[in-house]
């Protein structure tokens, strides 16, 4: 607090005038200034808080760049084709900033600013109508010469084939003189072309069967230009030419060179024409074969062709010439591009059935690729199959836990059994002095029933052990409910004892949970039809067998020996009236073929 | 409890049991003065194990016999061995015994109750058993009871002591007709064993008959 605030909440009145009031309203001011702050909240902030915000300067800046002097904006003449002294003198206007003065003083030294930016593409300029004229005639001889060339092939090859067909058989007289006639007349190019196409067929069939005839359109188009690169660049030999796509674009080739003799002589004035066209439009074709406007029609092939073809020769004679570019532009070829066209436009041209044919295939090609793969992981897998032991048992029997326990405790007896026997074998052999022949060794299953072994174990017993070690893994706690299997082990019965347990191991055989009587066992003999053991009863008694007269007779004592033997009578019979039908069956057909016989 | 409801799978337990009937001609001194004067014999029918030292109570809860429907209160309920009913009469009949088994409380499953079907004998219907002055007829049958896949309970019951140990000698030469042996069951053994074999030799001979019949189709074919 300040004195002065003391004061005014005293409510006395003091000399305003004084200074150290004034004072203060200035530092307050400046303040203020400083912060950049609304007053208002200057006022309720107080001058101790830091500054919110950067001072903001921009308000007075304004106001001082509001002060300054305009830039000076210039309209100012130009000439677009500064350089080129040629073109003719347009006068142009633009802004630009900066004084009138200060601009005129650069101008005077400098390029057009713009200028850099009127670039014109750098191609050989049209020779004069002399040179033109020799390139022409040398151009026209090349190409006379290749066309000699190839159709002296052409013939060289309808000769030896002449020669082979008339080696191998005369019947092919007539076809000769078909090709005689195409050879003197040389009229129908095409007949001829179609019987190179022929030649070249056979050639490739006899000499070269490296190049695969894939039926694949796309690999087709390809190869067919690349063979009409080699054909057109190289001018290699056409035996080469295997396909018959690439003897065919050669036909169209022969077909198109014909006509382009005649009618399509490039005059220099056309050329000429050309060329300006070219340079206009810097070579963008679309646009030149656009605007061509020639009393002679021309195609783009033709355009471009006839104006590479005289670059070539410009350049050719150019002492310092990038070859790579001579090469560049010897590679066009018409019939080749004529061709591209063709393909794209037949692409282009496809119905949708065609399409999703082609997909369709696509996609059964790639089937077969899975499948062939697949079948390829199979055999491998075969194979390892092939490679590894074979088991002469099933498995199955040994994948619960109990059959585990039943083979390792075979196991083990097996092996405690031939222990012994080798130990007995051993004393024998020491007490009889290696004379003795060596016993049988009994099969275990035999002397289970006799022994005195107390090791082993029923079947029943390993059955119980395995039981009750799923019981006790199942729920370790509960001793007290298996006991009476545990005591029951713990007798280590055998098997006549186990049978004075009534006790029995079925085995895998199912049992119908419940209590029933011996007598009404259901055996799987006596599953039969009422009839048919009635008739087993009928058959026992013609065997003499008493069957007490009735129609259920049964074992008068129905024990599981007795009742499963009686189940054995009673199938045996079944089998044997099963027989008596054949047999019966057999008797009257046997009678009927004699009656027949006799009939006859 | 749970565990001794289990049943255990692949296994039988068999408990050889006796029923039938021993009949006796009425004398005049056993006579009472309740028995109709037309009643001629005097019979006890009965079911018991084929041991007398095993125990079925464990597993029995009461044996019911069902007599002719003109005997009063003819379903008579015994809970308690020995399982028999002693009556006089005249005539022979059937009798339904039922076996009814402790319920699942005790046995871990409630075992179906089963019926075994007598025909009350009073008169000598085996002509190889020799008869005798008193008149007295035994019809005694042997069975056995088959506990297939026994729970755990019952299986600890019946494993107490062996059940199926047959005597190999009659308690009493007069009992022949009353009592089985393991001898009769081994004669029953080779009995059968003869009728199998005699089938097996008819099996062979239709057969070769069959095989020459066929023969002789094919002949006749040719």
């Amino acid at each position: 607090m300040s004195a002065n605030d003391i004061l005014d909440v005293l409510n006395i009145q003091r000399d305003e005038s004084k200074q150290p009031a004034k004072k203060k309203q200035k530092t307050a001011v400046e303040i203020q200034r400083q912060s950049g702050m609304a007053r208002e909240l200057y006022n309720l902030i107080g001058p101790n808080t830091p500054p919110v915000n950067l001072p903001f300067v921009g308000a007075n800046s304004s106001k001082a760049s509001m002060k300054m002097k305009v830039s000076p904006w210039t309209k100012r003449a130009f000439k677009p084709n500064k350089l080129n002294k040629d073109s003719d003198e347009v006068t142009l206007h633009h802004w630009v900033k900066g004084s009138k003065e200060l601009l005129e003083q650069e101008e005077a030294d400098k390029p057009y600013f713009f200028e850099k930016f009127n670039v014109k593409i750098d191609f050989p300029e049209l020779v004069n109508e002399e040179t033109y004229d020799k390139y022409m005639v040398e151009i026209k001889e090349r190409e006379k010469r290749l066309r000699e060339e190839k159709k002296r092939r052409e013939k060289e090859k309808k000769e030896q084939e002449a020669i082979e067909k008339s080696k191998r058989e005369q019947e092919a007289k007539e076809k000769e003189k078909k090709e005689k006639e195409a050879k003197e007349a040389k009229e129908s190019k095409e007949k001829e072309s179609v019987s190179a196409s022929g030649e070249s067929q056979e050639i490739e069939e006899s000499a070269i069967k490296l190049e695969s005839e894939t039926s694949n359109k796309e690999s087709e188009s390809k190869e067919s230009k690349t063979d009409d690169n080699i054909s057109k660049d190289k001018e290699g030999d056409s035996s080469k030419e295997s396909n018959q796509v690439a003897t065919e674009a050669k036909e169209r080739e022969a077909n198109e060179e014909e006509p382009e003799e005649e009618p399509e002589d490039w005059t220099y004035e056309e050329t000429q024409y050309l060329f300006e066209l070219t340079r206009d439009f810097e070579l963008k074709w679309p646009l030149i074969y656009d605007r061509y406007n020639y009393p002679t029609k021309r195609d783009v092939e033709d355009l471009k062709e006839q104006f590479y073809r005289i670059c070539i020769k410009t350049l050719e004679d150019q002492p310092n010439s990038n070859p790579s570019l001579i090469e560049s532009l010897s590679a066009y070829s018409k019939p080749r591009e004529l061709e591209r066209k063709q393909y794209l436009e037949n692409l282009l041209k496809r119905t949708p059935a065609e399409i999703a044919e082609e997909e369709s295939l696509v996609i059964e090609a790639r089937r077969f690729e899975l499948a062939a793969k697949k079948m390829l992981i199979e055999r491998s897998h075969l194979l390892t199959l092939l490679d590894s032991p074979q088991t002469t048992q099933s498995v199955q029997q040994y994948q619960s836990s109990q059959g585990l326990t039943n083979l390792y405790n075979n196991l083990m007896i097996i092996d405690k059994n031939q222990k012994k026997r080798q130990l007995q074998q051993q004393q024998k052999a020491i007490a009889s002095g290696n004379q003795d022949p060596v016993p049988p060794p009994i099969p275990i299953a035999a002397s289970s029933s006799f022994k005195k072994d107390r090791s082993f174990q029923t079947h029943l017993q390993q059955y119980l052990a395995g039981l009750l070690k799923q019981s006790q893994n199942v729920n370790p706690a509960i001793k007290q409910e298996s006991n009476a299997i545990q005591q029951l082990l713990a007798k280590r019965l055998t098997q006549k004892e186990e049978e004075a347990y009534g006790l029995h191991f079925h085995g895998s055989e199912k049992l119908n949970p419940g209590v029933i009587l011996r007598s009404t066992q259901k055996l799987p003999g006596l599953q039969q039809k009422q009839s048919v053991l009635k008739s087993v009863n009928s058959v026992l008694q013609e065997l003499d067998i008493p069957t007490a007269g009735g129609t259920s007779w049964k074992p008068v004592m129905p024990t599981r020996k007795t009742m499963t033997k009686y189940d054995e009578l009673i199938r045996s019979v079944v089998a044997l009236l099963d027989l008596k039908k054949g047999k019966d069956k057999l008797e009257a057909e046997i009678r009927l073929i004699k009656s027949q016989r006799g009939l006859q | 409890m749970s565990s001794g409801s289990k049943r255990i799978k692949f296994i039988s337990i068999s408990v050889p049991v006796l029923y039938g009937n021993h009949a006796i001609r009425l004398t005049p001194e056993k006579r009472k003065p309740t028995t109709p004067t037309d009643h001629t014999h005097e019979w006890t029918v009965f079911f018991k194990p084929v041991l007398n030292n095993i125990d079925l109570t464990p597993l029995i809860k009461k044996v019911t016999f069902k007599l002719h429907e003109t005997y009063e209160n003819p379903v008579r309920s015994i809970e308690k061995p020995p399982y028999q009913v002693t009556e006089t009469g005249w005539g022979e009949f059937e009798i339904i015994i039922k076996i009814h088994f402790h319920s699942g409380a005790e046995l871990g499953v409630n075992e179906k109750n089963f019926q075994i079907f007598h025909g009350l004998r009073l008169h000598p219907f085996n002509p190889q058993h020799p008869t005798k002055e008193n008149g007295e007829v035994h019809s005694v049958l042997y069975d056995e009871l088959v506990f297939q896949e026994p729970t755990e309970r019952v299986f600890e019951i019946l494993t107490r002591k062996p059940s199926n140990l047959l005597p190999y000698k009659l308690s009493d030469p007069d009992k022949r007709s009353q009592e089985f042996i393991r001898t009769d069951e081994m004669d029953e053994l080779a009995r059968l064993d003869v009728y199998i074999s005699k089938v097996r030799e008819e099996i062979e001979n239709q057969r070769n008959q069959y095989k020459d019949l066929e023969q002789e189709k094919l002949a006749l074919l040719q």
